[in-house]
């Protein structure tokens, strides 16, 4: 009766996006905070728990393509990853259920903190939940809630193909204002845009040291 | 039986999308066990059962956008009982959604609003909340007394039960009387030492009248609130935005240059042409967080004053159907140009009837500018439940003493604070414009605060 991460919708191959399992069994296990980072190994479309697949992702071509197909906890539009994305995800245990959108500011502050830290600063929270520089995206997230237990997924684009973005992704059927109809290419942007020297290594090192998951643990 | 409904998930969510149910009628579940999974607008969220029992009902369907405060599961927990039944009709009735608190009315007929609940699908209950429409005030055509969008589309207030003060639709006026009245009062005047309401008098020629309806008289209602219990000072000053109207000039002749250029997409033909609106409210945002006062609200309740942490900045649009504010939320925290495309963006919007309820709430300061009209100096009335509000007039070419003794022309925006001098006095008002100059007067000051 606990069910999956899969929907009643799916009606094509699809998996969960369960990279972050230990982290959440973890935190569920130790009751602290943890936080997980990592660049992502392949390239794979993502969709939100509750994403209609067929009107966000070209499917035709991410079949013709090979490219695999995923379906994380938490919500928000389809996403497509790459070896050019750096993940960052945080799992903390929380007092009930509700708080969503105060959590979910505090983990964007938490991150955009540490991307400052880290010299990337400029950052700034636009939409739902977008890290974005001068009005380009530059990270999206996704944030997950259940009894006592708070999850939040950011996938940094650093070196992203964008191209390939474009090619997989349809326009989403909702938006956020600032975007005002513009296509992915002219939406998104990696951050090594506006830091040429960035790597997604590089920047995985740098955060590694300066994101530290203890302010959640106390969160209410 | 209990009736379990959407319980609040967080600041600012009103409603959920179902996307799958983990148990069925008839299913036994346990505390704690998940019942579905819903989504707002970016999370996804597993709501676990409040209860132990049965599932007795599930009252939507994947895809359903459910509520915050409606029912969505009945279990049956053992205390199926009527004495039970009684309680938690009691508890509906005191716990529903605020725009049902807030109206007392007749009872409808059983048969077409079974347990004090207005039956309307979820898409026609968000549909109400954008039209700005009371659904509890709608009678149903539907099976059953369901309201349906027909209905709304054709509600004009008629049909209404004594409303709030500030239901835009109510125009039977001469009927309130002998009508219920409304359970909270937004507000009470009568007592107020030498406050006379006069009747007008007989017109000396030939009229034209016209009721209050819709947005012309919510603002009616919000103005005279806000003028009758904020009392109101106004502080003015005189802001050289000469050399920051130059920046912001050339910024936006190379945003044109770009857009020629063929940047790709844009909704508008110069993406980021900024206003001077965008410099004053980027300025007003990072002032507000060394002058709390003028970013706070009066709760009369608890008699005590609200500094909000967080700076959503309202700018007054005039639209096609009246004076409307638009909200740039987190101001402080996004880019000069994210908050230009953001008020551009918005007041399109507004003009053209489709901007929604969230958009237009949630603010802790406003600021109006008259300036394209014309005008210098103007008294704005504080923007309730705000502590203060930001006037902008012309700005227009004056001759000025500057600092070697010589008369140059400057270009000169006047501004007006207005604040509410219950949190804030004379001289945290001048202090406040005071830095709002300098960071609009010297570049360097202002890139180093924004």
């Amino acid at each position: 009766m606990t069910g999956g991460i899969q929907s009643k919708r799916d009606d094509f191959g699809i998996r969960s996006f369960d990279y972050d399992r230990q982290l959440l069994a973890g935190v569920k296990a130790t009751g602290a905070a943890d936080v997980s980072i990592y660049p992502f190994h392949r390239e794979a479309v993502v969709a939100g728990r509750g994403s209609r697949l067929d009107r966000e992702i070209r499917l035709d071509r991410v079949q013709a393509d090979g490219v695999a197909v995923y379906r994380r906890m938490g919500g928000g539009c389809s996403v497509f990853l790459d070896p050019g994305n750096l993940i960052v995800s945080i799992a903390f245990p929380a007092e009930g259920f509700g708080g969503i959108q105060t959590l979910f500011d505090r983990c964007s502050d938490w991150l955009i903190r540490g991307l400052s830290d880290a010299g990337v600063s400029g950052v700034y929270q636009d939409g739902i939940s977008d890290l974005v520089i001068a009005d380009r995206k530059i990270a999206g997230s996704c944030f997950y809630r259940a009894k006592g237990l708070a999850y939040y997924s950011a996938a940094i684009l650093v070196t992203p193909d964008l191209a390939k973005m474009a090619s997989y992704l349809r326009h989403p059927p909702r938006e956020p204002a600032y975007r005002q109809g513009r296509s992915h290419a002219a939406f998104v942007a990696g951050v090594n845009f506006f830091y040429p020297e960035l790597t997604v290594s590089t920047l995985a090192r740098l955060l590694g040291n300066r994101l530290d998951p203890a302010f959640m643990d106390a969160a209410a | 039986m209990f009736e379990f409904k959407l319980p609040d998930l967080g600041e600012g969510i009103h409603e959920g999308e179902l996307l799958q149910w983990h148990v069925a009628v008839g299913d036994t579940v346990k505390e704690d066990d998940p019942l579905c999974e819903m989504e707002t607008d970016k999370a996804a969220v597993t709501i676990p059962s409040p209860r132990a029992g049965v599932i007795s009902a599930l009252n939507a369907s994947p895809g359903d956008t459910v509520d915050v405060g409606s029912v969505f599961v009945v279990i049956d927990d053992g205390s199926g009982d009527a004495a039970a039944k009684e309680k938690a009709a009691q508890e509906e009735a005191s716990d529903t959604a605020p725009q049902e608190k807030n109206a007392s009315r007749p009872d409808p007929p059983s048969e077409q609003r079974p347990k004090g609940r207005v039956l309307a699908a979820p898409a026609t209950r968000r549909l109400a909340r954008e039209m700005g429409i009371d659904i509890t005030q709608v009678s149903g055509s539907g099976p059953g007394g369901r309201v349906t969008p027909e209905d709304l589309n054709a509600y004009d207030g008629a049909d209404a039960g004594p409303d709030t003060a500030e239901n835009p639709e109510d125009t039977a006026a001469e009927d309130r009387a002998s009508e219920p009245k409304a359970v909270a009062e937004p507000l009470e005047v009568s007592g107020i030492p030498f406050l006379e309401v006069q009747g007008l008098a007989t017109p000396d020629g030939p009229v034209e009248r016209e009721p209050f309806r819709s947005l012309r008289n919510k603002v009616a209602v919000k103005m005279t609130s806000s003028s009758i219990l904020m009392p109101h000072v106004a502080h003015m000053d005189d802001i050289d935005v000469t050399d920051i109207e130059a920046q912001r000039l050339a910024y936006n002749l190379r945003q044109a240059d770009k857009s020629d250029a063929g940047r790709e997409e844009t909704a508008e033909k110069n993406p980021g042409k900024l206003t001077l609106l965008a410099f004053v409210m980027k300025a007003v945002a990072a002032g507000l967080k060394d002058y709390p006062m003028f970013n706070a609200s009066v709760d009369l309740s608890s008699r005590e004053i609200v500094y909000k942490k967080y700076y959503n900045i309202g700018f007054a649009a005039d639209t096609p159907r009246g004076l409307m504010v638009p909200v740039v939320h987190d101001a402080d925290r996004q880019s000069l140009a994210g908050v230009g495309y953001r008020i551009r963006h918005l007041a399109g919007l507004a003009r053209n009837g489709e901007i929604s309820v969230p958009e237009l709430t949630g603010g802790t300061f406003t600021i109006t500018n008259v300036g394209a009209i014309g005008g210098t100096h103007v008294f704005p009335i504080i923007n309730a439940p705000e502590s203060a509000i930001l006037g902008l007039g012309r700005v227009e070419k004056r001759p000025v003493v500057v600092g070697d003794d010589k008369i140059r022309v400057r270009k000169i925006l006047p501004v007006t604070l207005c604040f509410d001098h219950r949190v804030a006095d004379g001289a945290q008002a001048a202090a406040f414009v005071r830095d709002l100059k300098d960071m609009l007067e010297n570049r360097l000051e202002f890139m180093s605060r924004i």
